[in-house]
């Protein structure tokens, strides 16, 4: 019998290398020198530096991971934490330097914000080389500036939110790793009751091989405001491990609604170690929509907090693992308050030796009467040497509560070719069509452009005969 | 005098034994004595006391004596057969915890090896109790189940007490080619009681076990059952009720390996909880390569009768073969109120309702017990603990 024939993601166009110059970087691995150099050259106040000094104390005094994927390769020693590139932040693409630009055009971010970006910010290795917000939503007091400007601009909110009640460097080993030596990212601020229509993008980019990348990303949406804010990351493929180890942290007060889209596509040599976490309040809407396709190695679990009455949380997610990747992927979703609902969606395909894992956690808390939750995975096996597994942690803390959590793992089954053939449809099409609507429910709360980019990703080949 | 479990008391318990019970006792102990005392995240084990060891004697077994059916009291003599049949099971990784399982095979005092001969068909269930009778308050059983070719047999186990006691027991079931076994656990032991138990089931071609556990006593209770499914066609059904009650800690842990083609298994487990007790439940259903057109389902639903319970599930899924059926699922809920308020309405009381709605639930398991004393007393078991 022949097995489908689910190609591997064409990473060509995200494999553009260029010549790695650099203004300033810092040795290999990790000290108490080079977190003080990092802070140095950035010029931060002393609360930052020593918030630095005592992350990495924080990271020192934690053991690896054991659990989820094997890390044992991965050598934060032969990492560069920082590596500036030869370019101050532009506001304007043409003045950003030629190689930088073409790969950013070949990537599409400036089409993409000419066409349906409200601001967009480019990170190129450690450092913001881009960012633009247009005019109108600058003129309603939205604020979408990079990490470091906005540590200078408004010291006293990053200082109030940054690492201090989200995400903080005691969570795990790699919170603490991106609290000693976070670089670039982005803050944005949208006030009460602003409604930003046209989504905002960060665009982070790897290019210098053997190096880390550690973004931070602090968004505040304020009492009935909304935005929706998406997140790309892409490399080029080499011999040596890349790092990332960004942190996501998320404010979503009173009624506010947040949209949080990633489409994820590190090369395989990339450490992908990455925390998320969305607070939300009362009646607010955290939506993460996650892909994940390139990296080595990922783990990552969105959080969302839900700790303010009727506020709602909703994770949609594929998972796309193919040779040499071991994705652990999932969601985490803590009820404090009553009636918070949460919904969890999660599908993954696995091909060539490709593992995927869902790991989540959904937990209701002693407070949240009247609660519901679902969680639902779904796992593709495109062949007999690959894994899907899932495993997924309920608990529950009261009794007023409605929750299922159901998974199921399979491949295409004959079945339902066979019902597709008999109305007309080529085995062919048969296939690339349940294929395609696997992720339909993902690819649907894309917005267009990115279910385009989504489909391109999963570019499907079939073959095969009835079996 | 008191006897700790230890090299001393192992020493003087293979003294007068034979060379298999001496070999699989000391090995036990080599292992229970590296592993420390688990610290469980989940059911905290500081209520439990490790037990003195002590003679058993209180156990008892009823329809022992039918046609292909040879039974032996395991501490009396452990035959070479029983061995070699322990060591194959024993290769498996299973059990609550290696303390646990290890605390057994160096200590047991007590158990049965039940042995189905070929092409016979067992009518009557084999019953076999093991009761907290006066000073015999110290329960650790090591039961081997074989049913060997094309064989028919049921057993059931019946653990209880009126007052405290431990217990911690390993139940070795191997189905051979074609046989069909059926297994019953009742565990009602007392409120202050500890109960562990350890269980595998090995499976050849076609053979089918069905695993009925009806788990309701103890103050802190857990077990393990793993089924290999080994046998081409095999099969394992594994059912489950629960009822947590006042500060009860039940830890239920269900694995199925499907090694494999064509196995087949289900996990089913519906529960209640009530008062401020607490169970967690671990499903780890693993399709391994080469288990092709194998199916695996794993539910588990609770009814939360009460605020202050804790219900906390697990349900993995494992899988590494593209050419299975897979399926797990879990939920939790309070019973819906439109039907609490219907059977209100009909006159009965909240408890009575609730007690009703738990019924509906546990029945289907408790009608496919073999015996009607059985069926009822575990109905006014229930009854009581919802009621009271």
């Amino acid at each position: 019998m022949k097995k489908t024939i689910v190609n591997d993601i064409d990473f060509s166009r995200y494999n553009i290398k260029n010549e790695v110059r650099y203004s300033y970087k810092t040795e290999k691995g990790l000290s108490k020198k080079i977190v003080e150099e990092i802070s140095e050259r950035k010029n931060e106040p002393k609360w930052m530096r020593d918030f630095r000094l005592k992350s990495l104390e924080i990271y020192e005094s934690k053991p690896m991971p054991t659990w989820g994927v094997d890390l044992s390769e991965l050598d934060i020693n032969s990492i560069v934490a920082y590596l500036s590139p030869d370019t101050k932040m532009k506001n304007s693409w043409d003045e950003v330097p030629e190689d930088i630009r073409n790969t950013f055009e070949k990537l599409g971010i400036p089409e993409a914000e000419k066409k349906a970006l409200s601001g967009v910010g480019a990170q190129y290795d450690s450092e913001v080389v881009y960012h633009s917000i247009k005019d109108n939503l600058a003129k309603q007091g939205v604020i979408f500036e990079d990490m470091d400007t906005a540590l200078k601009k408004y010291p006293d909110i990053i200082k109030e939110h940054f690492m201090t009640k989200n995400v903080t460097p005691n969570d795990h080993k790699f919170a603490a790793l991106h609290g000693a030596i976070w670089s670039g990212g982005t803050f944005v601020y949208v006030p009460e009751n602003v409604k930003v229509e046209v989504p905002l993008q960060a665009y982070f980019r790897m290019n210098a091989p053997g190096t880390g990348q550690f973004e931070h990303t602090l968004i505040i949406a304020d009492r009935g405001s909304e935005v929706r804010f998406i997140e790309g990351c892409s490399a080029p493929q080499y011999a040596v491990s890349n790092l990332h180890a960004g942190c996501v942290e998320l404010f979503v007060k009173e009624g506010a609604r947040l949209i949080y889209s990633t489409i994820e596509n590190w090369s395989k040599n990339t450490y992908n170690l990455n925390t998320k976490r969305a607070l939300v309040d009362k009646d607010g809407v955290i939506e993460w929509i996650s892909g994940s396709f390139g990296s080595h190695k990922t783990m990552l679990y969105p959080c969302s907090v839900l700790r303010g009455k009727g506020a709602k949380s909703e994770y949609t997610g594929v998972t796309f693992a193919a040779k040499g990747q071991h994705l652990d992927t999932g969601s985490k979703m803590i009820h404090l308050a009553p009636y918070t609902s949460s919904k969890v969606l999660s599908k993954s395909i696995s091909k060539d030796g490709g593992i995927t894992n869902y790991r989540g956690l959904l937990k209701i808390g002693p407070n949240a009467e009247g609660a519901k939750a679902s969680v639902q995975c779904e796992g593709l096996m495109i062949d007999e040497i690959s894994r899907s597994d899932t495993m997924p942690i309920i608990e529950v803390l009261n009794d007023n509560v409605d929750i299922g959590h159901e998974a199921k793992v399979g491949r295409i089954s004959d079945e339902q070719i066979f019902y597709l053939m008999t109305r007309g449809l080529s085995e062919d099409e048969a296939r690339s069509m349940i294929v395609r609507g696997f992720v339909e429910p993902v690819a649907k709360s894309l917005p267009l452009e990115y279910a385009v980019e989504l489909n391109r990703l999963i570019k499907l080949e079939l073959e095969g005969t009835i079996g | 005098m008191i006897k700790s479990l230890d090299y001393n008391t192992i020493q003087e318990l293979i003294k007068s034994s034979g060379s298999e019970e001496k070999e699989l006792r000391v090995k036990g102990y080599e292992v229970f004595s590296k592993v420390p005392m688990p610290m469980w995240k989940r059911v905290k084990l500081n209520d439990v006391h490790i037990p003195y060891y002590k003679e058993y004697k209180s156990a008892i077994i009823k329809n022992e004596e039918q046609d292909g059916l040879v039974t032996n009291f395991i501490t009396k003599a452990l035959m070479d057969d029983d061995l070699n049949s322990l060591n194959t099971a024993l290769k498996r990784n299973f059990g609550v915890d290696d303390k646990f399982k290890n605390m057994v095979l160096a200590f047991y005092n007590t158990g049965f090896s039940i042995r189905a001969l070929p092409n016979s068909n067992i009518k009557l269930p084999i019953a076999v109790n093991y009761a907290v009778n006066g000073d015999d308050d110290t329960i650790i059983d090591l039961n081997l189940i074989i049913a060997e070719r094309a064989s028919n047999m049921t057993v059931m186990f019946d653990y209880s007490s009126e007052k405290r006691g431990f217990h911690n027991g390993l139940t070795v079931v191997i189905a051979k080619d074609g046989s069909n076994v059926n297994i019953v656990k009742i565990q009602r032991l007392s409120d202050d009681s500890s109960n562990f138990d350890n269980n595998i089931i090995i499976t050849g071609n076609d053979a089918s076990v069905r695993w009925t556990q009806v788990d309701l006593g103890s103050r802190v209770d857990a077990y393990d059952i793993t089924a290999e499914l080994e046998g081409t066609g095999s099969s394992a059904y594994l059912n489950s009720i629960f009822l947590g009650t006042k500060n009860q800690s039940h830890d239920m842990s269900y694995k199925v390996n499907h090694i494999a083609p064509r196995t087949e298994s289900n996990v089913d487990v519906k529960g209640a909880l009530k008062d401020t007790s607490k169970a967690v439940f671990r499903g780890n259903l693993d399709m391994k390569r080469g288990a092709k057109k194998a199916k695996g389902n794993e539910s588990e639903v609770v009814l939360l009768l009460d605020k202050t319970v804790r219900s906390d599930a697990i349900p993995a899924l494992w899988c590494s073969e593209d050419d299975v059926q897979a399926n797990h699922s879990a939920s939790a809920g309070q019973i819906d109120e439109n039907k609490l308020y219907y059977m209100m309405s009909r006159g009965l009381s909240i408890d009575e309702a609730k007690l009703l709605m738990v019924e509906a639930s546990f029945n289907p398991v408790i009608d496919t017990l073999p015996s009607d004393t059985m069926r009822e007393s575990i109905r006014d078991y229930i009854g009581r603990r919802i009621s009271g």
